[in-house]
Formats: structure tokens, C-alpha cells, sequence
């Protein structure tokens, strides 16, 4: 009886993850580029759950600022940040004042051949990722893909690190590129609202099981054993 | 839960941030030379429960982890520079660029630097903006002058009543490798930053510098339909926030509740 109570708190811990995930989804339904985390269980012994990211392509909405670039269905820009590689799906890109094509945090967004410089002049880039200033081309945006995206981390501030090995990475050959489009969050809050409200219902529930079965011990411990009068 | 509690505040101060941005563009949507800003977010740090990768209980490896996120945050709220429309309105003291040059003006003793080009004679004949601060180089319109020419390479010239031309200066137009990091200083003025670079110098006319138009306005480049969908977005993102934090109160309130 006691060991239920065991298995219920279990659950109620795995809900409250469940809950946390879907408010940081919610918190980021309006950051550009972000995927949707999942919480899902597996009924083994241990209660093993795990955390998964949702790739899928969010909503890509023109903005006319020539900085903004929406990625296709695939592919990671690969940026230079200060603790090494990361990846990102983000595209509001902006300039430095080096002349260097950057993330929104300052983090420099790698070509084929190193940081792209683009000081000066109107930039255009390509459906292929290829940039040019003043139709001059400067270096192509290098796109890559992930033989194993579940392997990608996230470091917050809408970057990833890749876990896996190096070799598992390469250039995403299909990448679609498009200027002045942004690509938003894939969060949608329907869903989001049904996962929240399911959520909230399981844990009521849980909760009730663990009134119950603590009503059934003290049942037994205060009025078995009594002699009827 | 309380992880939730604040991923759920986090999204409100956020979009509270958003509304404020988004009131303040369609507040300049008849600003002369306004550019609009728009608030970008990015999400905040994760939190590693389980690390993907560890050993579990049965001697297998877990493939992937549990990562909980903290919320959002925003990144940056930076001027849009997209050329607004242009406006014809005759008066030859009007000035709308088209590219990408400022203007540059002096404001006391600061340069600062603009796209609002509707400049005013003062009363000693400089041409000022309209809070009196003289555009660089300085130039002095002469009393008897009927009419004033201002090229579209910059140069400027005043004719009198005679029809006779004075050449009074060329305006120089001023570039930056960031605009978007420009400091906005109110009065529809700009001051470089470590962010934008240095102003570079230019001729109007030049290669990516852009030319002048005498006689129309750039009007503000806030497109009112846009601004009321990214005003509809975060009422509702702030919206939906609040429920998460009205689930996250309610859950602690059951737990509260357990044992009577």
C-alpha cells in the first residue's frame, strides 16, 4: 500500500517536468526559430522519461529587413560563439560593428570560409545561402544537417551544441535560404493549452489517489483491529 | 512547478516589452524619418535533469536526456532601417534620402545624425532641423534668396530674385556598418555607437550611399498592419502566459491540499 504512494509521487514529479516544459514553450511562442520540447515516459521500472525537441519548421513571416533570413524544413547555421561551435535556426541576423555578418547575441555567423564580412553596401542573399554585398559575392552561408538531431543540445539564447561526433555533421546540400522572412516559434498554444490542461488534470488526479490511498491506511491502521461494539 | 511559475513570468515581461515597442512604433506612425523597432527574443538557459547519454538503472544508455527550459528572454530591440515611402510635399527646405546615408547635425556640441529631412531656416539663415540644431557642414542662406536648389548629389545653390545662382555647400551624407546599433537619441536623432561604427563621410550619389530628393519627405516606416498582428501575437502570447501561471498557482494549491 505504502510502495503506491511511492509509484504516485513518481507520476505527480513527472508531470510537474511535463508542466515546466510546456511553460518554457509557451514563454517562447514569439521567439524566432525555437522548437517545441516534449516530455515523454516510458513505463519501465525506473520511470525513465526523457526530453525531445520537435524539428519541425515554424511559421516563416515575411519582415522586409534584409538582415532576416528564414532557414527551409532543414539545416543549422553554424555560428562562432565565445565557448566554441554552436547551431542555430535563428535569423535575425544583424552587423557588427566590424562589418561582420551576426546573430542577435553578437556571435559570428560562419560561411565556407570563415565569419562573412559584409561592410557596406546592400546585402542579398541567395535561395543557396550564397551572400553577396553590392552583387559582389562574399562567401555562402554554411548550412549544416545532423545525422542525429536528437543529439543536439540546447544552450539557450536559441543556440545548439551538437553531442555527437564531428563526422556526423555535414553540409546541408538541399538548404532552401530566404531572405527577409523569419522563421518564428513552432510552439503552437492550442496545443500547448490541451498538453497544459491534461497536465493539470493527471496531477489533480494523482494527487486524489494519493488522498485515497492514504485514507484506506489510516482506515486500516485506526479502525481494524476495533472491536465492534 | 516553480521552474514553470517563472518560464510562464518570463513570457509575460517579454511580451509586456513587445506591447511597449509596438506602442511606440504606431505612436510615431506619422513621424517624419522614423524607423520602426522591433523586439527579438531568444530562450533562456536549460536546465539538465537527466544528462542524455548516462547509464540507467538497467545498464542501458539513455539516448536522450531531460533538459528543461527557463523561459525567454529578449535579445535586443533594434531600429528596422527599411526605407519608408516618400511624400511629396514642394517645400524646398524638404529632404528625403533615398539609400542608406544619414544626415548629420549638431545638437549643442554632440553630432548627431539623422533621416528626417525637414529642415527649416533659422533666423540667421542656417538650415536647422526643426529643434534649431544646424546641419553639417554649415551653410548660410543669404537674405535676397528666392529660391534655393538642392541637387541630388547634395551640392546646393541659392538663386535670387535675379535668377542668379550662389553655390552654398555640398550636404555630405554619413554611413554606418551598423545601423541597427545606432543610439537613439529622440527627435528623430541618432548618435554612432560603439556597435554602429563610425560614421563614415560620403558624397550622395555614391555607391551605397544613396541620393537626395529635394522636395519630399520620407514619411515613418511603420506599416500599421503589421504592427496591429504583432500587437494581436502578444496579447495573446501574454495571454496564454498568465494561464500558465493561473495552472501553476492551482497545482500548488492541490499539493497544499493533500493532507487535510
Amino acid at each position: 500500500m505504502i510502495s503506491g504512494i511511492y509509484n504516485l509521487m513518481d507520476g505527480s514529479l513527472t508531470q510537474d517536468l511535463r508542466f515546466e516544459t510546456i511553460a518554457n514553450n509557451i514563454a517562447n511562442s514569439n521567439t524566432n526559430g525555437f522548437k517545441r520540447d516534449i516530455i515523454s515516459f516510458n513505463q519501465t521500472l525506473d520511470m525513465q522519461s526523457n526530453s525531445k525537441t520537435d524539428f519541425s519548421q515554424g511559421p516563416v513571416r515575411y519582415t522586409g529587413n534584409e538582415l532576416d533570413i528564414a532557414l527551409g524544413a532543414q539545416g543549422f547555421l553554424k555560428i562562432q560563439t565565445p565557448t566554441g561551435t554552436r547551431y542555430t535556426r535563428d535569423g535575425a541576423l544583424s552587423i557588427n560593428a566590424e562589418g561582420f555578418l551576426v546573430t542577435g547575441s553578437g556571435d559570428q555567423v560562419l560561411g565556407e570560409n570563415g565569419p562573412i564580412s559584409v561592410e557596406g553596401g546592400t546585402v542579398s542573399i541567395g535561395q543557396d545561402g550564397q551572400v553577396s554585398v553590392d552583387n559582389e559575392p562574399a562567401d555562402k552561408l554554411l548550412i549544416v544537417g545532423f545525422d542525429k538531431p536528437e543529439l543536439l543540445k540546447k544552450e539557450g539564447a536559441s543556440c545548439y551544441s551538437y553531442q555527437g561526433e564531428n563526422k556526423e555533421i555535414s553540409k546541408q546540400t538541399d538548404a532552401v535560404v530566404k531572405q527577409r522572412y523569419l522563421e518564428g516559434s513552432n510552439v503552437n498554444p492550442t496545443q500547448e493549452m490541451i498538453e497544459m490542461i491534461e497536465t493539470y488534470r493527471a496531477f489533480e488526479s494523482v494527487e486524489k489517489a494519493i488522498q485515497s490511498i492514504d485514507g484506506s491506511t489510516g482506515k486500516m491502521i485506526n479502525d481494524y483491529g476495533q472491536v465492534p461494539q | 512547478m516553480l521552474r514553470g511559475l517563472w518560464s510562464a513570468a518570463s513570457g509575460m515581461a517579454a511580451q509586456k516589452l513587445n506591447i511597449d515597442v509596438i506602442a511606440n512604433n504606431l505612436a510615431n506612425v506619422n513621424t517624419a524619418g522614423f524607423k520602426k523597432s522591433r523586439t527579438d527574443f531568444q530562450d533562456l538557459m536549460y536546465q539538465t535533469v537527466n544528462e542524455a547519454g548516462s547509464e540507467t538503472s538497467t545498464g542501458e544508455q539513455v539516448p536522450v536526456g531531460i533538459q528543461i527550459g527557463m523561459g525567454t528572454m529578449p535579445v535586443d530591440v533594434h531600429k528596422v532601417f527599411i526605407q519608408g515611402d516618400f511624400q511629396e510635399t514642394k517645400n524646398e527646405l524638404d529632404m528625403a534620402i533615398e539609400g542608406k546615408g544619414f544626415f548629420k547635425v549638431l545638437s549643442g556640441t554632440e553630432e548627431r545624425y539623422t533621416r528626417a529631412g525637414n529642415f527649416k531656416l533659422d533666423s540667421n539663415g542656417n538650415i536647422v532641423t526643426p529643434n534649431g540644431d544646424k546641419l553639417q557642414p554649415e551653410m548660410t542662406v543669404p537674405t535676397d534668396t528666392s529660391s534655393i536648389k538642392v541637387n541630388s548629389d547634395g551640392t546646393v545653390t541659392a538663386f535670387d530674385s535675379q535668377g542668379t545662382g550662389t553655390a552654398l555647400g555640398t550636404i555630405e551624407m554619413y554611413t554606418f556598418a551598423n545601423p541597427a546599433g545606432l543610439y537613439g537619441c529622440g527627435h528623430n536623432l541618432y548618435q554612432a555607437t560603439d556597435a554602429s561604427g563610425e560614421a563614415v563621410s560620403g558624397t550622395a550619389g555614391t555607391e551605397g550611399v544613396g541620393t537626395i530628393a529635394q522636395g519630399f519627405l520620407e514619411v515613418s516606416n511603420v506599416d500599421v498592419v503589421q504592427e496591429m498582428v504583432d500587437m494581436i501575437m502578444a496579447q495573446r502570447a501574454y495571454e496564454i502566459n498568465s494561464k500558465a501561471i493561473k495552472t501553476a498557482d492551482d497545482m500548488m494549491s492541490i499539493v497544499n491540499n493533500i493532507s487535510r
